[in-house]
């Protein structure tokens, strides 16, 4: 399907086994699959209307692993916004985020400072016990890159959409927003809301409806 | 904008509700089932219960899917197609797929939506269904083998097929040939097996790079960016062009014999000769500095010498993936094989190649098994020494890494049937199973055995018959290049094979890109003219100003450098009076005046169409003058000039409009560029004069910085207007196409008025 050029495409990174297939299924379908399954590259479409204009949201759901280089910096080239996964039961997962990050500065270069980026610390349902990355250090690293913060969980459908909502918020020039359907996805009160509240880069920031 | 609401145009899927409450029950029922298995180990009843329950809640999923269905619209014919094709192929399944793998593998089906459709989820849960059925069925049938007696089979191929086993006997007449170990293979002598190698890949560099020869880029309208190297050799007594032909979908490399009456062919006819389907209008060639290490870097894009490979335990009686990662304790022949493959390290502080494993906090274990084989760096994921999760069912941290392997080991540790799709992964795509048989002298000795799905091509080195090796060295050789070598024909195999397909289109087409830029970059337009690339008009206009201040500097340069021109003039060919002086500009253009920042590219594109406007106006006159100009004795001549021809740039900024429409004007432009640059020059030249007579030089410089200053503020103001003129010309269009839209409103308006009034054309007005 080649790509056509009033697509905005978020690309989303991280380790493996974080979530980020669990993430983007929630987003795209609602739904939750409990079993891990490693991904090799998925695209997922979906139209979405902004103020004036329709475009196609596209967002790839990259691999875990670190099989692809050449793929990965394609990505990266060709991406629009970023969302990078950790989980925050697994301190390692952050620590992988790290050259990630280092490739996007590095392909992005003066761009940088106009690209939507993500940090999202995924699976924040899990208990206490479990947890080996708190809210605060998430949200200092993303500071220090400066970058948007936000935990969530794919499992309970955690401020799953407000991701990709503030996403969009973030990109200036489109003026993508996405009105969600109150239906089912508003029942959350948004607990760690306040992570993503504040970020460093000082981007205007709309509010989630 | 927060407050405005947008439509939303998309559907989420209706049954979300109900997804939600059947979500929170099967967390409950997880939650008590992982507690279950914390509490006693996995047990078949343990298994048979939940299994139960398991479908159970599989039935309740699906009746909930029949209703998200019934919500569905009709998808067209296309997407009922993916899913025949799912099925197909065969799916590696765990204990449910929310989504199922014809949606993921999307890339290449493209499952957009209709403009205001669903989100695509062609027959979802029917897939599912059939893959958890699928997964099911496997399972069934490796407790049968396990049932039956007599030594099982080492690999049961899924009921659904889509894999290829090699090394098992189909007939039960294994018993006999394993109590026949053989030493190894008939031809047993360390015999060095081959690796399999791509040799195009290093084509470049084995026979171009280093040693002269030429490279062409070009575009074809069907193939796409074509990027091609040629080289004379003689070989034979005969003279060769070997050619390397590179396209988005393959790399083509040949060897021609050049005709004897020493015409060479066109570089489109040795093309031809590779592809005929090759068809470029013109090559151009590729002039830059570094073009043969971008263009090695593409090559070479394709070629490892790091790999990772996992490595499963496998018990007897053991069918489901949670059983293989959920072993802990080994056995000593497993160690011993472990020994064999390679080096035992440490994790922390490994130097070489870590495969994804944590070397510094021990997040993914302590050890790990590492080899250096045939300058190649190998780790493997050794599923029983990463960290085992007390309560994970699907051991994250062991399935993360061996399940993003394509490549992996099943060490048995006895007879016992595995089957491939037991581990639910789209990465894997090849395993070699490894058992351990009883030998009559008591020797080690080890079944091997491989298995792939269908689309990955066959790789050797071939099994030998019967497939039993002894432990050693040569097991350890066979093993290790079967393993690379299955990566490599694993790249080939459908999913791998796509991605690497779109990554080196656009690979390709960047490298063409940016040889092209460099190329235009470092000759100016004499390239550009000649391939017939670009047109005169500069893309950005605004930056035609750019080479107001760099002119000092650069005719400065090129009046203390006139040194090389003459070699400059030697190294092109035809145009030469045209691009000298553009590349005596060129040639030191690195400092920036202190004022603009502009780059490198913003003059060349600039003086490229400064000279293309001057040559236009008459190439015969103006280049021997600007060739002259650059040669010093002028100086004299201008003085006087100085302050009035800057004066005189200052007080008509409506040249910056006649260089916008570039080259129409020609005579004005013509005429006004060369004062402009004689200005320039003879500020230059005048400074220097006086520099030459002594005087306090700190006086000059300040002269010289104050002019300096002064063009640059020229500059400023010459963008300012052109900028302004721009946006003028586009607010003029905008305005134009608004017209034409309205007007052609309301022509449809009125052509759908006359139409409603029917018959009687003599009533109807004329207006339509």
């Amino acid at each position: 399907m080649p790509e056509q050029s009033n697509d905005y495409r978020v690309v989303v990174f991280g380790a493996g086994g974080v979530g980020k297939s669990s993430l983007v299924l929630r987003f795209v379908k609602g739904t939750f699959r409990e079993s891990y399954i490693p991904t090799i590259e998925d695209t997922y479409r979906q139209v979405i209307s902004s103020n004036k204009t329709i475009c196609t949201l596209q967002i790839t759901d990259t691999t875990g692993s670190h099989q692809f280089p050449a793929m990965q910096r394609l990505s990266i080239s060709k991406g629009h916004a970023f969302i990078l996964v950790y989980s925050v039961s697994s301190r390692q997962s952050l620590e992988e985020l790290k050259p990630i990050w280092q490739t996007i500065k590095e392909i992005k270069g003066t761009e940088l400072p106009n690209i939507p980026v993500m940090l999202a610390g995924n699976k924040c349902d899990e208990s206490p016990e479990i947890r080996e990355v708190s809210a605060a250090e998430g949200q200092a690293q993303a500071q220090t890159w400066g970058v948007s913060f936000m935990e969530t969980s794919a499992k309970t459908n955690h401020n799953v959409t407000q991701l990709f909502q503030e996403l969009l918020n973030m990109e200036k020039n489109r003026n993508v927003s996405l009105q969600v359907d109150g239906k089912g996805k508003k029942k959350k009160e948004k607990v760690v809301k306040e992570g993503g509240e504040a970020s460093a880069s000082g981007r205007e920031k709309c509010l989630v409806m | 904008m927060k407050s405005k609401v947008v439509k939303m145009k998309y559907l989420p899927t209706g049954g979300q509700k109900e997804t939600y409450t059947l979500l929170t029950a099967r967390r409950r029922y997880m939650k008590k089932l992982m507690r279950q298995h914390v509490a006693a180990p996995w047990s078949s009843t343990t298994t048979g219960s939940a299994r139960a329950q398991h479908e159970l809640f599989e039935l309740l999923e699906r009746v909930q899917c029949s209703r998200l269905d019934d919500q569905r619209a009709v998808l067209p014919p296309y997407f009922s197609q993916v899913s025949r094709n799912e099925n197909r192929r065969s799916v590696s399944v765990g204990a449910t797929t929310g989504s199922n793998v014809g949606e993921r593998h999307s890339y290449a089906e493209g499952r957009v939506p209709a403009p205001h459709g669903p989100p695509p989820s062609p027959g979802a849960a029917a897939v599912q269904r059939r893959v958890a059925a699928a997964c099911q069925a496997s399972r069934l049938l490796l407790e049968e083998t396990l049932a039956k007696p007599g030594t099982p089979p080492t690999i049961v191929q899924p009921p659904n097929g889509g894999y290829w086993v090699d090394g098992v006997e189909e007939n039960s007449s294994d018993e006999e040939s394993e109590q026949r170990p053989q030493p190894g293979t008939p031809r047993q002598n360390s015999r060095r097996h081959n690796i399999d190698t791509d040799d195009t890949a290093k084509y470049y560099r084995r026979f171009f790079l280093g040693k002269e020869h030429l490279n062409l880029v070009g575009c074809d309208a069907n193939l796409g960016p074509v990027v091609m190297s040629l080289k004379n050799e003689h070989v034979a007594g005969q003279d060769h062009t070997r050619i390397l032909l590179r396209l988005r979908t393959e790399t083509m490399i040949g060897l021609i014999p050049t005709p004897n009456s020493g015409i060479m062919p066109s570089p489109l006819r040795m093309a031809k000769m590779l592809n005929d389907q090759v068809n470029v209008e013109n090559f151009m060639a590729v002039m830059c500095l570094n073009a043969s290490s971008l263009i090695a870097t593409y090559d070479e894009h394709v070629l490892v010498n790091t790999f990772k490979f996992g490595v499963l335990y496998q018990k007897y009686g053991q069918t489901t993936e949670e059983e293989l990662f959920g072993n802990n304790e080994t056995s000593p022949a497993f160690d011993e094989f472990l020994e064999m493959l390679g080096q035992r390290i440490k994790l922390k502080d490994h130097k070489g190649y870590r495969g994804g494993l944590d070397i510094m906090n021990g997040h993914t274990g302590t050890e790990a098994v590492y080899e250096r084989f045939y300058e190649r760096e190998i780790m493997f994921h050794v599923a029983p020494l990463l960290p085992h999760t007390a309560g994970d069912a699907q051991q994250l941290q062991r399935k993360r890494h061996v399940g993003n392997d394509i490549v992996a080991i099943v060490f048995q540790e006895k007879a016992t049937p595995f089957t491939p799709d037991m581990i639910a992964s789209h990465f894997l795509h090849a395993f070699i199973v490894v058992t351990p048989v009883e030998a009559a002298d008591g020797e080690t000795r080890y079944k091997v055995a491989v298995t792939a799905r269908v689309d990955v091509p066959f790789f050797g080195p071939t099994l030998p018959q019967p497939p039993i090796f002894r432990k050693g060295r040569e097991l350890k050789e066979f093993l290790l290049t079967k393993l690379i070598n299955a990566e490599n024909a694993c790249y080939k195999a459908e999913k791998f094979a796509e991605l690497e397909q779109r990554t080196r289109t656009s690979l390709l087409q960047s490298l063409a890109e940016k040889l092209k830029e460099k190329t235009v970059e470092f000759l100016g337009t004499g390239a550009r003219n000649e391939a017939g690339a670009v047109s005169p008009q500069p893309e950005g206009t605004p930056k035609q100003d750019g080479p107001g201040a760099r002119f000092i500097d650069t005719v400065k340069k090129a009046i203390i450098s006139k040194v090389r021109s003459p070699s400059v003039d030697t190294n092109l060919s035809g145009d030469s009076n045209k691009n000298n002086p553009l590349n005596k500009k060129i040639n030191l253009h690195e400092t920036p005046t202190p004022n603009s920042g502009r780059s490198k590219s913003s003059i060349a594109s600039s003086s490229a169409s400064a000279v293309s406007v001057r040559s236009a106006g008459g190439s015969g006159e103006s280049s021997p003058d600007v060739t002259s100009r650059a040669a010093p004795p002028r100086p004299p001549l201008h003085d006087h000039s100085d302050d009035s021809s800057l004066n005189s740039v200052d007080l008509d900024p409506l040249d910056d409009k006649d260089w916008l429409s570039c080259g129409k004007t020609t005579g004005a432009v013509y005429v006004d560029s060369d004062t402009g640059l004689e200005s320039m020059s003879s500020a230059e030249a005048g400074a220097n004069a006086r520099d030459q007579h002594g005087g306090p030089r700190d006086a000059d410089l300040l002269r010289q910085e104050v002019c300096r200053l002064k063009n640059d503020k020229l500059d400023l103001l010459k963008q300012n207007i052109t900028w302004q003129n721009e946006i003028k010309c586009l607010r003029e269009r905008v305005m134009t196409l608004q017209a034409e839209l309205a007007s052609s409103a309301k022509e449809r308006r009125h052509r759908e008025q006359t139409t409603t009034i029917i018959p009687n054309p003599s009533t109807h007005d004329s207006t339509a």
